[in-house]
C-alpha cells in the first residue's frame, strides 16, 4: 500500500482550498489603510499562498516517480473498514449537530437527556433501560445542578420550550 | 516586617484560607474540563468576591487562576484532551503514559512539576519584580514577533517525519485564526458579510474540536470493531515519581520554570507558547529524544512546570505595571481594582501589606492545588474504569456545554464540530494535529506584532533587524529549522541505504 | 452498577419538581423570569456589567444575569440582542460602539434598533506622554510636533476604535493631524509601549495612566471631555488646554430591542437607577476609574442620537466610514 493516491488527493484539495481562500481574501478584505503596507489583507493572503505552495510540494513529491518508497500509509488505517469509519464520523457529527440544535430550541435539560439517550441506545446499541435513563437523567441533572446552579455557568435556554427550576 | 505580619494574619484568617482553597478547587474543576477554562471560572467567581473583604477576594481570585492553570493537565493526561490551551503540549506524552498504564505517574509528575514551576516563579517575582518588569517592557512588537516566530519553529519537533506536512498544519492553524473581525483595522475578514462569523474562531473552540471530536470518532470505531483499548485500572495507583526521577528532572524543571517565568512576564504571550517551547527544549536536550511522544515523564514535567511558571511571570506586569497579559489576568485586574488594590508602580511602595498578601495567597493556592490533586489522583484515575464508549458520551456532552459556555454562542458548537471533522480528516491524511494548535495559539500575536512593528516604523521592514534580541531569536529559529532539515535528510539517506530493496520495512509512519 | 438506580430515583423526584415549577407560572408582574444582560466586552467593561447586574437584581423580582457575548467589536452581541423578542428579558450593556460598529460596516442596523433604558456611566479618554519627553502641556507637545520633522506616534486601541476617533478629533483641533501616526494596540497594551518609549503619546482610559503618573513615569496632559474628571482634579480638559470646544466622552448604558413596552423599560430603568445610586456602585466607580452617571431613558436616547451623528461625521472625515 502506498501513499501516492491519498497524497495526490490531499494536495489537490488543499490547492483548491488555498485558491478559494486567496480569492476570498482579495475579493472581500480591503487593502492596507493602517499605513503598514500590509493591512488586514496581507497576512491571510500570504498564508493562503503559503498553504498553496506547501500543497504543491506534496503534490510534486507524490507525482515523482518512486515516491512510494519514501512514505507508507498509516498502519492503523488499513484495518478499519471504510463503512465503520464513515458510520462513526457521521454519528459523531450528527450527535453534536443535533445537540447544538436541540440546545438552542429546547434548552439544556431536555436536549442533554435526549442526546445522551440517543447516544447510548440507538447509536451504541446498548438497550438497557436502567443505563439509558440513568445516564441521560444523571448527566443532564448533574451538570445542571453542579455547573448551572452551584457554579453559575450560564446554560442554554430553550427558544421553544425550556425546563428549569 | 509589620506589613508581613499583618498580611500573614489576614491570610491565616479561616475564611480567607477557605476562600483561597475554594477558589483553587473551582479552578481545578474548570481547568480539567475541556471547554471550561480559568478565564470563565474567574468571571464566575468575580461577582462572589464583590461581597468579600480584600484578603478573601484577592485570595479567591488567585486561587482560581492557579487552580485553573494546573487543572488543565488532568484531562490532557487522562483523556488526551487538554483542559486549557496551556496543557496542549502535555497531551503529547501524558496521554501516551495513560495508554501505557502509567496515568498515576503522569498525573503525579504533572502535579509536582506544576507546584515547582509555580513556586519558582513566585520566588522570582518576590526577588526581582522590578528588574523583570523593566526587562519585560523592553520586549516591543519586533522582539515579541521574533519570539513568537521562534515558538513556531517548534513545529519542527512536533511535525514527525515530514516538515512540509507540519508546516501545512501550522499554516491551517494560522489561517483559521484570521477569520472574523480584525482587531487592528476593525474590518471583517472572510465572513462574507455574515455578522455572527465576526466573532471568529475561538482558540478554545478549535482546540476542543481538534482533540475531542477525533477522540470520540476513534472510540466509536473501536467500539464497533470490539477492540476497545482496555486498561487494567486496578493496576493504576497514584504513584509519584521516584526521588531519582525527580533528581534527574530537577534541572530540566528549573530551566523550564525559568523559561515559563520569562515568557509569562512579557505581556501578550502566555502559557501555551511557554509549554511548547519547554517541551521542545526537553526533547532537544534529552539523552533519549526518541522516547518523547511515546510516554516520557519529562515530556509531561517540562510543559507543566513551564505553564505554571507563567502564572508568577504574568503577575509581574500585572502588579508592577497594571498590565494584564491575557483575558484571565484582565478579569483578575478588575477584581483587584474593585477592592481598591490598584496595581502599578506605587503598589510596592504604598501597599506592602497587600503585596505580601498576594505572595502568601499564591503560596497557599499552590499548596492547595498540589495536595488536592495529589490525593485526587486516586479518584481521577477511577475515571479510566468507565468504559470508553460511555465516557465518549460524557465527553460529547461536556464539549457541547463547554464550547457554548465560552461565549454563549451556538455557532461555536457548530464551529467546534467543523474544526473537529477537518482535524480528523487531516489526521487521516497524515497531517499532524499539534502544529495546528501551535498556529492557532501563535497566529494572532504573530500577525498583530508584525503589523504594529511595521506601522511604528512607518512602513519600513528594516525595523525587524534593528533589535539584537530579535536577531538572536531569528538565529535560533533558523538554527532549529536548519538542524531539523539536515537531520531529516541524513535520516532519509540512512533509511534509504539500510532499506535497500526491502521497501516494506518502513511501515508504521504514524 | 448501582449508580444507575440511584440516579433513576434522583431523576424521578427531580422531574416532579420540574413539572411543578413549570405549571406555577401564572401571569404575574414583570419580570417573571431572569433578565439577560448581554455583555459585549471583557476586562473592566465586564466587571462593571457584572456588578451592575448584581445590584439591579436586588430591585427586581427575578435576577439580572450578565451573559457575555463578546467578539466582533460588539457586533456579535448587538446582533444577538437585536434578534431577540422585545419583551424586556433581553438587554444589552451598550456603549458608543453601537455607532462605531455600524459606520465601520460591521453591523447592518444602527442604534435605532434599540430602545434606550438608562445611561449608567461615563468614561473620559486621556492623553498621556512619557515624563521624559519634557512636555508639560498639550501646547508644548503640539508646538514640538509642529517644529520637528518626525511624526508623532500615538498609541490607540484599534483603527476606527473610540480612542482613535478621540485622538483624531483632538489632533485635528491642535492642527497637527497630518503629523501623527496611529499605532493600534489591543487589550490595554498602549501604556507599556509609552513607558518603553516606543510611542510618543497614547490616548487611553485614565485608570491605565494614573498609577504611572503617580510614579512619575508618565504625564497626563489632558482629558477629552469638556470638564475635568474627579480622579484627575489637577489635569485640565483638552478644551482648556487649547483644543477649543473638544468634548468627547464615552458612555455606557442599557438598551433593549426596539419595541419593548414602555412599562417594562420603566421598571428596568428604575432598577438601574437604584443600582447606580448604591454605595457599592459609587465606590466601584471610584476605584475602577469611571464616573457613575445616571440618565433616564428619554435623555439617554437623545444623547445616543446626537453622539451617533457626531461619530458619523468624524468617521466620514477620517475616511473610516464604510
Amino acid at each position: 500500500m502506498t501513499s501516492r493516491r491519498p497524497d495526490i488527493m490531499l494536495s489537490t484539495i488543499l490547492l483548491v482550498v488555498s485558491a478559494l481562500w486567496c480569492w476570498g481574501v482579495v475579493a472581500t478584505i480591503p487593502g492596507a489603510e493602517d499605513g503598514s503596507r500590509l493591512g488586514a489583507r496581507g497576512f491571510p493572503l500570504g498564508l493562503g499562498l503559503l498553504l498553496g505552495g506547501l500543497s504543491l510540494v506534496i503534490l510534486l513529491q507524490s507525482l515523482r516517480p518512486g515516491a512510494a518508497e519514501t512514505a507508507s500509509d498509516e498502519a492503523a488505517a488499513a484495518d478499519v473498514s471504510r463503512g465503520v469509519e464513515i458510520w462513526s464520523i457521521a454519528t459523531t457529527v450528527g450527535l453534536l449537530v443535533g445537540y447544538a440544535a436541540l440546545l438552542e430550541y429546547t434548552g439544556f435539560l431536555i436536549a442533554t437527556a435526549l442526546v445522551v439517550a440517543a447516544a447510548v441506545g440507538p447509536v451504541l446499541g446498548i438497550w438497557r433501560p436502567k443505563l439509558i435513563i440513568g445516564m441521560s437523567v444523571g448527566l443532564s441533572l448533574g451538570i445542571y445542578l453542579v455547573f448551572g446552579k452551584m457554579l453559575g455557568v450560564y446554560l442554554p435556554y430553550g427558544k421553544f420550550v425550556n425546563l428549569a427550576f | 516586617m509589620d506589613a508581613f505580619a499583618s498580611a500573614l494574619g489576614a491570610v491565616s484568617d479561616p475564611f480567607t484560607l477557605l476562600a483561597i482553597m475554594a477558589g483553587a478547587v473551582i479552578g481545578i474543576v474548570f481547568g480539567s474540563i475541556p471547554g471550561l477554562t480559568y478565564s470563565m471560572a474567574l468571571a464566575l467567581v468575580l461577582p462572589i468576591t464583590f461581597k468579600f473583604d480584600t484578603s478573601a477576594a484577592v485570595g479567591m481570585l488567585l486561587g482560581t487562576y492557579i487552580g485553573g492553570m494546573t487543572g488543565g493537565s488532568v484531562s490532557a493526561i487522562l483523556l488526551g484532551i487538554p483542559g486549557t490551551p496551556s496543557a496542549a503540549a502535555t497531551v503529547l506524552d501524558g496521554y501516551r503514559m495513560t495508554r501505557n498504564g502509567r496515568a498515576g505517574l503522569a498525573l503525579g509528575g504533572a502535579v509536582l512539576a506544576s507546584g515547582f514551576g509555580g513556586i519558582f516563579s513566585l520566588l522570582v517575582m518576590i526577588v526581582s519584580v522590578d528588574l523583570v518588569a523593566r526587562l519585560a517592557i523592553q520586549f516591543g512588537p519586533v522582539e515579541i514577533f521574533a519570539l513568537v516566530l521562534f515558538g513556531l519553529s517548534t513545529i519542527c519537533g512536533l511535525a514527525g517525519k515530514s516538515l512540509v506536512r507540519g508546516m501545512i498544519a501550522g499554516a491551517i492553524g494560522l489561517l483559521l485564526m484570521t477569520i472574523g473581525l480584525d482587531d487592528m483595522d476593525g474590518v471583517a475578514r472572510m465572513t462574507f458579510g455574515w455578522t455572527p462569523l465576526l466573532q471568529g474562531v475561538d482558540l478554545l473552540v478549535a482546540m476542543v474540536g481538534l482533540f475531542a471530536v477525533p477522540q470520540i470518532m476513534k472510540t466509536l470505531i473501536d467500539y464497533r470493531l470490539d477492540r476497545a483499548f482496555k486498561l487494567n485500572a486496578s493496576g493504576v495507583r497514584s504513584e509519584l515519581p521516584s526521588f531519582r526521577q525527580l533528581r534527574n528532572s530537577f534541572w530540566l524543571m528549573f530551566r523550564c520554570s525559568a523559561l515559563g517565568t520569562g515568557v509569562g512576564s512579557i505581556p501578550g504571550t502566555g502559557g501555551p507558547i511557554a509549554a511548547f517551547l519547554a517541551y521542545d527544549h526537553a526533547k532537544r536536550f534529552s539523552k533519549q529524544p526518541q522516547r518523547f511522544g511515546k510516554g516520557e515523564l519529562d515530556g509531561v514535567m517540562a510543559p507543566e512546570s513551564a505553564n505554571n511558571a507563567v502564572t508568577g511571570g504574568a503577575m509581574i506586569p500585572l502588579l508592577s505595571l497594571g498590565i494584564p497579559g491575557d483575558p484571565a489576568t484582565a478579569v483578575m485586574l478588575g477584581g483587584f481594582l474593585i477592592h481598591g488594590l490598584v496595581p502599578g508602580p506605587m503598589l510596592f511602595t504604598h501597599n506592602k501589606t497587600e503585596v505580601y498578601l498576594i505572595y502568601l495567597a499564591i503560596f497557599v493556592s499552590y499548596l492547595t492545588v498540589v495536595v488536592f490533586q495529589y490525593f485526587g489522583i486516586r479518584g481521577f484515575v477511577k475515571l479510566l474504569k468507565v468504559p470508553p464508549h460511555l465516557m465518549a458520551v460524557g465527553i460529547l456532552i461536556m464539549c457541547g456545554v463547554g464550547t457554548f459556555a465560552i461565549r454563549n454562542s451556538f455557532l461555536d458548537i457548530y464551529m467546534m464540530v467543523g474544526v473537529g471533522l477537518i482535524g480528523y480528516l487531516l489526521m487521516r491524511a497524515r497531517i499532524p494535529v499539534t502544529p495546528i494548535i501551535l498556529g492557532l495559539v501563535l497566529g494572532p500575536t504573530l500577525e498583530r506584532e508584525f503589523r504594529t512593528a511595521v506601522i511604528m516604523s512607518e512602513g519600513s521592514f528594516g525595523v525587524f533587524f534593528s533589535s539584537p534580541t530579535a536577531v538572536i531569536f531569528y538565529a535560533l529559529t533558523i538554527a532549529v529549522i536548519g538542524f531539523h532539515f539536515f537531520g531529516q535528510m541524513r535520516d532519509a539517506k540512512k533509511t534509504r541505504d539500510a532499506a535497500g530493496g526491502d521497501k516494506t520495512q518502513q511501515q508504521g509512519a504514524n | 452498577m448501582n449508580f444507575n438506580l440511584k440516579s433513576l430515583l434522583l431523576g424521578a423526584t427531580a422531574s416532579v419538581f420540574l413539572l411543578a415549577g413549570l405549571n406555577a407560572q401564572a401571569r404575574a408582574e414583570f419580570p417573571e423570569k431572569p433578565v439577560e444582560m448581554t455583555v459585549l466586552f471583557g476586562g473592566t467593561a465586564q466587571t462593571i456589567g457584572q456588578l451592575l447586574a448584581d445590584l439591579m437584581s436586588k430591585n427586581l423580582a427575578k435576577p439580572v444575569v450578565a451573559v457575555s457575548r463578546t467578539g466582533g467589536g460588539g457586533a456579535v452581541g448587538y446582533s444577538h440582542v437585536q434578534s431577540t423578542a422585545a419583551d424586556g428579558y433581553n438587554m444589552v450593556w451598550n456603549s458608543n460602539s453601537v455607532s462605531t460598529s455600524h459606520y465601520r460596516g460591521n453591523m447592518k442596523f444602527n442604534y435605532e434598533a434599540f430602545t434606550p433604558i438608562a445611561r449608567v456611566s461615563v468614561e473620559t479618554p486621556a492623553l498621556a506622554v512619557s515624563a521624559d519627553s519634557g512636555w508639560k502641556s498639550l501646547k508644548d507637545m503640539a508646538d514640538a510636533v509642529k517644529a520637528g520633522d518626525s511624526k508623532l506616534k500615538v498609541g490607540i486601541s484599534g483603527n476606527g476604535s473610540f480612542t482613535h476617533l478621540t485622538s483624531a478629533a483632538l489632533f485635528d483641533k491642535m492642527g497637527i493631524a497630518d503629523k501623527v501616526v496611529y499605532v493600534p494596540y489591543g487589550k490595554g497594551k498602549a501604556p507599556v509601549e509609552l513607558l518603553a518609549k516606543r510611542v510618543d503619546a497614547a490616548v487611553q482610559w485614565p485608570g491605565q495612566f494614573i498609577p504611572h503618573q503617580q510614579a512619575g513615569k508618565l504625564t497626563i496632559l489632558c482629558v477629552t471631555g469638556k470638564d475635568r474628571i474627579p480622579q484627575l482634579k489637577d489635569t485640565p480638559s483638552c478644551a482648556e488646554a487649547g483644543a477649543t470646544d473638544l468634548n468627547i466622552t464615552m458612555w455606557r448604558g442599557l438598551a433593549a430591542p426596539a419595541g419593548t413596552p414602555a412599562d417594562v423599560i420603566a421598571k428596568l430603568q428604575d432598577a438601574a437607577k437604584a443600582a447606580i445610586a448604591s454605595d457599592e456602585f459609587q465606590s466601584a466607580a471610584d476605584k475602577i476609574g469611571f464616573e457613575a452617571s445616571y440618565l433616564p431613558a428619554d435623555q439617554f436616547g437623545s444623547l445616543i442620537a446626537s453622539d451617533d451623528a457626531a461619530i458619523s461625521d468624524l468617521m466620514g472625515k477620517l475616511g473610516l466610514k464604510k
